[in-house]
């Protein structure tokens, strides 16, 4: 799993040329052996496999949501208003006749992006600050160490229902909102890492040989604390997209009449009593299964990664 | 054990000031004038002047801040802008419905991860096993709003059973207050019961593989008595962390669960607070929470060596 640590000769820093590079085993080079053990690790894995494939086929529709035939998700016909899944809607149709199939495939496209950007937001700023409190330790480690407790002190939806609610409703701010809020749980863990890695003889090689802080950290550290960080970030994707359907549903996320998932749930409240449910499940289902596949998918990366989970 | 709560409760103070300092920052981003909340269309300058005069927003930010926080430590949070309610009052007069609500949603996920989770460590790659592992993460990847209106559809509107929401206190009429606390209760409790059951089943099968376990076996310890004595006692350290962060999750599930049970919460309090630009409820229900949930912690973290004597509260914990 420490990549630097393939090299055979411990305690010397991994750039170190030609030579050492030379003594590492041919077969961890060959990029045909690696394609042919990945693909056997995913065959092994049904979950992953599952998981893996429900996000893909959700992320290419989302994508070409703009050019498959489906009817305009904003407008609708009053005619055909509540109509149950059939030939001609394949969800349904809500209470102003428009096609919840399509707007659960628009819908898609913001809960996707809020989701991939926030968590984005909250990988890069939460790994560089644990990286920073992690390596230099002290007061840096202090002030950042505290801004993080602060942030954890707020139970996560609320901060994040804070944020919005400061910030205003607006897709920009919620992915802003959900990206801090997602900052603590990778700062943590990247200093966590970090206070490991940067014990290893390799790291106080490279110092000895006068490589810069900043290239010791992107070069040497890093790349050696991404595993647990990758799994966290596919297990974040869950939380974010629960979080922005959480922040739809009350109003705070995009406004209509753009699809979401979250506000056209809270939409189809009004009409419960009717049983409507169809106006309810097309959305419903969809969050649920993108949770669920990014949920499984996390699992599965975890299991692969960590040897003491692999047989659990 | 005297000398670790201090010494944690002396680590919590910088990070509470930072806390203050969030909350005061987020609402005051918050766009629109509170002014405007308070005196509507009316645009009498004089008025406008003494009122904010009044609520201190003339003051700089800073100084706003620490006249706020002097306040908020003896704990007044000012008053509602939208009934002039003082905030401390509306905070604990609907407190009671959210510990309720809060209690029973523990209960439910206890009631649910427990018998679940030993199912499945002991019956481990079974058909039992394969369901309760699906169940829980079904359970994690259900949003509560969601779960509640499923439940509502068909608990209130399909079977009737239920009321689709409303609250009635204990002491007019305790089976109707029960009977109205079930469905928000499982909506709120689903996601913690989802969670617990894969902690707990993780953690046992931790604790089943070790030697003592299999001592104790030898020594012919029935099943029953190895899982619940032996087993069950040393898995209970995750299953507490886990118990006390879903208390802060059942906090924050309680802002969704009860605006959609029309539950008279906490929750149901700051949602309509957002939406109505109330800042000072805002501040106060967010600062409230966020102390709840950091002592929550604190407790979580005292009561370890409670369960598990081999856990010093030492130096190195803080």
């Amino acid at each position: 799993m420490f990549k630097d640590e393939i090299s055979p000769l411990s305690g010397t820093p991994p750039n170190v040329p030609a030579p050492v590079v030379k003594l590492i085993s041919p077969e961890l080079k060959s990029q045909p052996g690696r394609w042919k053990r990945t693909w056997s690790i995913i065959r092994q894995n049904p979950r992953l496999i599952v998981g893996g494939t429900f996000i893909m086929v959700i992320t290419i529709l989302a994508i070409l949501a703009p050019v498959l035939p489906l009817p305009d998700p904003e407008t609708g016909i009053s005619s055909k208003a509540y109509q149950p899944p059939g030939n001609q809607f394949l969800f349904g149709s809500d209470n102003v006749g428009r096609d919840v199939f399509s707007r659960v495939i628009w819908g898609g496209r913001v809960s996707l992006s809020v989701g991939f950007i926030s968590v984005s937001i909250g990988f890069l700023t939460g790994t560089s600050l644990g990286l920073l409190a992690g390596y230099f330790g002290g007061w840096v480690d202090l002030l950042i160490s505290r801004f993080i407790d602060a942030l954890l002190a707020f139970p996560a939806i609320l901060l994040a229902i804070s944020i919005t609610a400061a910030l205003g409703p607006q897709l920009q701010n919620s992915m802003i909102a959900i990206g801090i809020v997602n900052i603590p749980v990778f700062a943590r863990l990247s200093r966590g890492q970090t206070l490991q890695v940067k014990a290893r003889d390799y790291i106080e090689a490279a110092r000895a040989l006068g490589l810069k802080q900043g290239n010791i950290l992107r070069r040497h550290i890093l790349p050696n604390i991404l595993s647990p960080l990758i799994v966290q970030a596919s297990l974040s994707l869950g939380f974010a997209i629960l979080a922005e359907a959480t922040l739809s549903f009350l109003g705070l996320g995009v406004q209509p009449p753009t699809p979401t998932w979250g506000f056209d749930i809270n939409s189809a409240r009004g009409y419960l009593s009717n049983n409507y449910w169809w106006m309810v499940a097309g959305p419903g289902l969809a969050i649920m299964l993108t949770i669920f596949s990014f949920n499984i998918l996390g699992d599965s990366i975890r299991d692969i990664l960590d040897p003491r989970t692999r047989k659990r | 054990m005297g000398r670790y709560i201090i010494r944690r409760l002396l680590v919590l103070l910088p990070v509470l000031v930072l806390v203050s300092i969030i909350v005061f920052v987020l609402t005051r981003l918050t766009p629109g004038d509170p002014i405007r909340t308070v005196l509507g269309e009316e645009d009498n300058p004089q008025t406008v002047a003494e009122l904010r005069d009044k609520l201190g927003l003339d003051q700089p930010i800073p100084v706003q801040y620490v006249l706020w926080l002097g306040r908020a430590v003896a704990g007044d949070f000012g008053k509602s802008l939208r009934d002039s309610q003082p905030v401390t009052q509306a905070v604990f007069e609907r407190l009671p419905a959210t510990i309720e609500l809060g209690l029973a949603a523990v209960l439910f996920s206890l009631l649910v991860s427990v018998p679940l989770a030993l199912i499945s460590a002991v019956k481990r790659n079974s058909i039992a096993d394969g369901i309760a592992t699906t169940i829980s993460l079904v359970g994690v990847s259900i949003p509560n709003f969601l779960l509640g209106i499923g439940l509502i559809l068909i608990f209130s509107y399909i079977f009737r059973i239920f009321s689709p929401g409303g609250y009635t206190p204990i002491g007019e009429d305790l089976g109707d207050n029960l009977k109205r606390l079930v469905l928000p209760s499982i909506a709120l409790g689903a996601a913690s019961a989802a969670v617990n059951t894969r902690q707990l089943r993780s953690a046992l099968l931790e604790v089943l593989s070790q030697d003592y376990i299999r001592t104790a076996r030898a020594k012919g310890q029935s099943s029953m008595k190895v899982l619940t004595k032996h087993a069950l006692k040393n898995a209970m350290i995750p299953l507490l962390t886990i118990i006390g962060l879903q208390i802060g999750t059942v906090l924050e599930g309680a802002f969704i669960t009860e605006t959609i049970f029309s539950w008279p919460g906490i929750g149901q309090l700051a949602v309509k607070s957002i939406g109505n630009r109330d800042y000072p409820v805002i501040q106060g229900v967010v600062l409230l929470s966020a102390v709840l949930y950091m002592l929550i912690n604190l407790i979580v973290d005292i009561s370890y060596s409670l369960v598990d004597p081999r856990i010093t509260l030492g130096q190195s914990d803080v």
